[in-house]
């Protein structure tokens, strides 16, 4: 099982970079921020607190999926070390969803951080554990799929290009993604397989938002888990072609 | 210490020095009332929060909170209130609390036509607030004089399921006042097929038969007027108006009374002596603040 070594190599170095490090310090304190803010409303604290912490954690986790996943692969091939590895009896496939699975867990944790320390906010905020619900839970689990998504195609960039290209890219198709919905319903007239075709080929990242169904403690509309589905295809699909290309391309 | 030691360290404390000089004379906001200077577009707004609309509101809700909030709101104006909100609903159309703040903050200042237009978009938006359409009816008797006006969005909230069970009478009140007397009496009489619970059948009973007495009162109280157009006082006894033709004959008290005229002029009820009073004009209530200054109180 030379993946699950990569796999957990990959954790235990992601958790000691000090980007990563940084940047989830910076969510807990961006999270912390929102109980401050939220002070400042006029009744419904509540709908402030659950909205700016819900996106606090996605701005920091997309952030973290983008820069680690881009350094992932790229980086071992600037650094050498690629070449030791895979000299190993692991194949490239077998490294690569391995490093893709040690990032899936460091975001899942870096998730469950922030998400806990929300979850406290709002507990505080409320007094009971009522915030913390159907929807709240909800809400978190299509988080962890958006950055699942968001770190598939860092992967993706990562094998095919430069840490930094891969870096700009990720984080083009993460804000592209969060736009493809609105762009395709508001293209009209000539030219609408433009959006269609970016529809297809941008990962919707909007359609797993969850803010408003936070705010409003309701269920996420059917469609959510649908795009829940849809995500994680998208996700394996991206790791598919990462496959494809870093086992043709030449590690000279 | 080494001289290049020394320039650094002067340096930097001048520099600290001018900065903190110059910090001194910017305008940090304090010395002006709070206002916001551009309302964006929601269309530009839903584009830039990348798919986060309700973050977006709720970040401009805080902005209307600082603007509601300054201790010198009065001294800016309100201009900014209305566009305010109307953007933070569209991005949330859900946000009922934006829309009952707005309402009943806008109308006391004089900007009742605003207050009217966003309770009137959060009834449509949040047809489960009983308390939107509520406020746009008093809004339409208490500032407009337009008491069928108040009816019909008293009806509207009295509708909405949790609505608290005095809503009903409201909508009787006005409409009366408003001399659609005949609009209440239909409301009533479905409230009374929906009834489940013999309290509430018993209570709204009750608001049907002062109904059905009001509209029957009222065509005689017409009648009444126009007897004593001609004739200054009288009549002694209700029978006389048809006579004179004015009535085809004295509809039966619903309450199994007589009707009769009172000192006053009106007609009552002998089972049921009660009358709703006649509207007050708008200028014998308490005048909206700045009525007269648009927005500014004085």
């Amino acid at each position: 099982m030379p993946a699950i070594a990569i796999c957990l190599v990959t954790v235990r170095e992601v958790l000691r970079r000090k980007l990563q490090v940084n940047l989830l310090l910076f969510g807990v304190m961006l999270v912390a921020a929102s109980y401050i803010t939220g002070a400042l409303t006029l009744g419904e604290r509540y709908r402030i607190l659950s909205d700016l912490g819900l996106t606090a954690m996605q701005v920091i986790g997309v952030l973290v999926a983008a820069f680690v996943g881009s350094d992932l692969i790229s980086g071992d091939m600037d650094r050498r070390v690629l070449q030791p590895v895979l000299a190993k009896p692991i194949s490239r496939s077998g490294y690569l969803l391995g490093r893709y699975a040690g990032l899936g867990l460091v975001l899942l944790l870096n998730l469950l951080v922030m998400a806990g320390l929300v979850a406290l906010i709002l507990i505080a905020n409320a007094g009971s554990m009522e915030p913390i619900g159907r929807a709240f839970l909800e809400a978190v689990a299509l988080l962890g799929i958006q950055f699942l998504v968001v770190g598939a195609v860092a992967v993706l960039f990562s094998a095919i290009t430069t840490t930094t290209l891969a870096a700009v890219f990720s984080l083009a198709v993460a804000v592209s993604g969060q736009l493809t919905g609105e762009i395709r319903a508001l293209w009209k007239g000539p030219g609408t397989w433009i959006p269609s075709l970016l529809w297809y080929l941008l990962p919707n990242l909007s359609a797993m938002n969850a803010n408003e169904a936070l705010v409003y403690r309701t269920p996420p509309p059917a469609q959510a888990w649908l795009a829940a589905g849809y995500g994680l295809a998208y996700a394996a699909a991206a790791l598919a072609l990462a496959v494809l290309v870093f086992e043709r391309r030449d590690l000279r | 210490m080494p001289t290049y030691r020394i320039v650094q360290a002067t340096t930097f404390a001048g520099m600290a020095l001018v900065t903190g000089l110059l910090a001194s004379r910017l305008d940090s906001g304090t010395l002006r009332p709070y206002d916001v200077g551009i309302v964006p577009r929601a269309a530009t707004l839903r584009w830039l929060s990348l798919g986060h609309p309700t973050l977006a509101a709720n970040l401009l809700w805080l902005k209307a909170v600082q603007y509601i909030g300054d201790p010198r709101a009065n001294e800016r104006g309100w201009d900014r209130l209305h566009p305010l909100v109307d953007v933070i609903t569209d991005l949330d159309p859900r946000h009922g609390y934006a829309y009952y703040v707005a309402g009943t903050l806008l109308a006391p200042l004089g900007r009742v036509v605003e207050s009217n237009l966003i309770l009137e978009k959060g009834t449509r938006a949040r047809p489960d607030l009983y308390i939107l359409p509520y406020s746009r009816a008093f809004n339409a008797f208490y500032y407009d004089d337009d008491w069928a006006t108040a009816g019909r969005f008293a009806e509207v909230s009295a509708r909405t399921p949790g609505a608290p069970a005095h809503v009903r009478q409201n909508v009787l009140a006005y409409y009366v006042k408003g001399r659609r007397a005949e609009a209440a009496v239909a409301f009533l009489e479905q409230s009374l097929a929906e009834a489940r619970d013999p309290e509430t059948r018993r209570s709204v009973e009750a608001q049907l038969n002062q109904a059905l007495l009001e509209r029957d009162a009222a065509r005689l109280d017409d009648a009444v007027v126009a007897w004593r157009g001609r004739y200054v006082i009288g009549p002694l006894d209700l029978g006389q108006l048809v006579g004179e033709g004015l009535i085809a004959k004295v509809p039966k008290d619903p309450q199994g009374g007589e009707f009769y005229v009172d000192h006053d002029g009106r007609v009552r009820s002998t089972a049921n002596p009660y009358r709703f009073s006649k509207p007050e004009p708008a200028w014998t209530r308490v005048q909206p603040r700045g009525a007269q200054e648009r927005g500014k109180a004085p």
